[in-house]
């Protein structure tokens, strides 16, 4: 062949090279790939007879990934089959989730529930707890979920601290207003559902349940109520018995009416007095100079009727000197908490050095 | 903002919230003040570290996500944590923009006379040992060291080396090690110091260790390799080369793989610093 026509084809070739890819690349976008996660579990339909709309809840986004303590501090945001709505949650992996070592890729990662109070979100442990440093230290995991639904639209979800945005008391509302405030079936069900779909080597047969606050409530009640879902529970400065709080009765009434047998269910001093299970274990921490003390936490109020039920539920209240309600308190005592928690995930191996936080 | 002052326990010591009248920035300053348990104890003073924060924080960013206090409670050691610029003095466009102004001081005291207030050099370097001094006397303010992060790491770094007398010891997370050569450095000395290089340079580290002429000393540099402003705004290896080219400063830099500009990476390494401190600190007792 002639140089001229060699260029030519030479030309050609180069441009249906450049065409055949960018036809490749177009067609391999749409396949949606998602590494790491599992098939999709449904399709968006309207279920007319609902309602609601079925949503793919286990479809998750990242929002922020980072290098923390070794191991990664993720957030994630999804669309919630049972609050109907946006939901953030956070996880910590410790380094060793990402092993792919023989042997080691396979097994799995016990975690803790770390559930956080009114007006906090879930960054709270994250970003003022310090609490990565003992996950990575004991190599579990850690899931934060959110305190309530965002941005929902309900009229005056964020008027108040008190009930809300923020204040979803981990129950499931009955009243319609509050019909997204799942919080129960999100944290007990569906969240569970997510952290299988997505991170197979979580392990959900061996998690436990750690509180702060409101979230020491959510702890308590859900234990209690399912403890064959989790190993353990402890809490630091927990909301023990709402409905003889004084902030307790704004949010129950707003989300349950304004009878109080309605509000015992998720009342954990109402349901450890009426435990018939298992027997368990509780550790509560509490600062002693926690303005909170006698107005919301009332954790001497739980102590006694687990006592008075046959000590069903073995229940460890101690105070702490000198410690207040909020992330003071809680970095300083967060250690012995993971420690607490990791012992009983099975993941302690060697003597702790006493510590001043003994 | 509300201008109550508290005290939680913290660790073994209590981390304190004031609010004082700072005559050279013209306002109610608010600062954070963590005490050891040695402290209270009452034995003998305990040295200090001054944690300079980034562009946008106050003194609470740092008080509460750092994790600082463990180790400074640990090693007998207070730690105060300053604000970043005066704030309330209305100054025309002192909020327009994350990066320069309210948020934004830069450690330096401003020439220009629109930003007369911003005088957070003198702040940090003559007025807070005053008040450190009244207020908390078992602090010993002749036994400290300056620590800090981003545009509160290049607060550190340009203080020590201008102040080497003063401090014991400085380490910087993710400092902005050369403003005159980037972008922040650029807009703030512009703004703050009018149109003059010179003056510039007064306050860029890789300058001020350029001409650095005090004892020896070793400085401790931090810096995550996933750091979204390390190519841009930071420039740690103009330091370094300023650094050895001066054999008066040894330079320890720790490039941390895969972390990024957060408080999640300030918190992962923070017991490094304070420990580094403490040898500093320490060796006068």
């Amino acid at each position: 062949m002639e140089q001229q026509q060699q260029q030519q084809l030479g030309v050609v070739v180069a441009i249906g090279a450049v065409v055949l890819s960018a036809l490749y690349t177009f067609l391999a976008s749409k396949s949606n790939k998602k590494p790491d996660q599992a098939k999709d579990k449904g399709r968006r339909s309207r279920s007319r007879s609902e309602g609601k709309q079925k949503v793919d809840f286990t479809s998750l986004q990242v929002l922020y990934d980072r290098k923390c303590f070794g191991g990664r501090q993720i957030r994630y945001v999804h669309e919630s089959k049972c609050c109907q709505n946006k939901m953030i949650f956070s996880v910590y992996f410790p380094s060793s989730y990402k092993d792919t070592q023989e042997g080691i890729k396979d097994l799995k990662i016990p975690f803790v529930y770390c559930l956080t109070g009114l007006t906090t979100s879930d960054e709270y442990f994250p970003t003022s707890t310090g609490i990565q440093k003992w996950a990575s230290k004991h190599d579990v995991a850690l899931v934060f979920p959110d305190t309530s639904p965002r941005n929902t639209g309900v009229e005056g979800e964020s008027e108040t601290f008190e009930v809300g945005t923020a204040a979803g008391l981990y129950l499931n509302a009955t009243k319609r207003k509050w019909s997204k405030w799942q919080m129960y079936t999100y944290v007990v069900e569906e969240l569970p559902e997510i952290l299988s779909a997505n991170f197979p080597r979580l392990d959900r047969q061996n998690c436990t349940l750690l509180g702060h606050s409101m979230g020491g409530c959510g702890s308590l009640q859900i234990y209690l109520k399912n403890p064959n879902k989790y190993k353990g529970c402890s809490c630091i400065n927990a909301v023990t018995n709402p409905c003889n709080g004084v902030w307790g009765p704004k949010p129950l009434t707003a989300y349950l009416g304004d009878n109080p047998d309605s509000w015992k269910k998720w009342d954990p001093t109402e349901v450890v007095a009426k435990y018939a299970g298992p027997p368990l274990k509780i550790w509560i921490e509490q600062g002693s100079e926690d303005p909170y003390l006698n107005f919301d936490l009332l954790p001497y109020n739980f102590k006694e009727a687990a006592d008075n039920n046959g000590k069903r539920v073995e229940v460890k209240l101690t105070y702490r000197e000198g410690y207040d309600h909020g992330f003071a308190c809680v970095s300083s005592l967060i250690e012995g908490h993971l420690f607490y928690h990791a012992k009983i995930l099975g993941r302690v191996k060697e003597i702790r050095k006493p510590s001043f936080f003994d | 903002m509300a201008m109550q002052e508290s005290k939680k326990k913290y660790f073994g010591g209590f981390q304190h919230r004031k609010f004082h009248d700072s005559k050279v920035c013209g306002c109610k300053m608010s600062l954070g003040v963590y005490l050891p348990e040695a402290y209270y104890a009452e034995e003998s003073p305990v040295p200090v570290i001054y944690y300079l924060s980034g562009l946008t924080c106050t003194d609470e960013n740092a008080s509460q996500k750092s994790g600082i206090q463990r180790y400074a409670d640990e090693h007998g050691i207070a730690v105060v944590f300053p604000d970043t610029s005066p704030r309330g003095h209305n100054v025309d466009g002192e909020s327009d923009s994350w990066d320069f102004g309210v948020g934004a001081g830069f450690y330096i005291n401003a020439t220009e006379s629109k930003w007369k207030h911003w005088k957070m050099y003198d702040y940090v370097t003559k007025e807070l040992p005053v008040y450190l001094m009244e207020e908390f006397p078992n602090i010993d303010t002749t036994n400290a060291s300056l620590m800090g992060h981003s545009m509160g790491g290049h607060g550190a770094l340009t203080i020590f080396f201008k102040n080497y007398n003063k401090y014991k010891s400085v380490s910087a997370f993710s400092p902005i090690c050369n403003p005159i050569n980037c972008p922040w450095g650029k807009k703030a000395f512009g703004g703050y110091l009018g149109a003059n290089l010179e003056a510039w340079k007064q306050y860029d580290a890789t300058e001020l260790a350029k001409g650095y002429k005090g004892p020896k000393t070793e400085i401790f540099v931090d810096q995550g390799t996933a750091d979204s402003f390390l190519e841009e705004q930071l420039l740690p290896e103009n330091l370094k080369a300023a650094v050895e080219a001066n054999p008066s400063i040894d330079m320890r830099l720790e490039y941390r793989d895969g972390y990024d500009h957060s408080y999640f990476y300030i918190a992962s390494f923070v017991e490094d610093h304070i420990q580094f401190h403490a040898k500093h600190l320490k060796a006068e007792f």
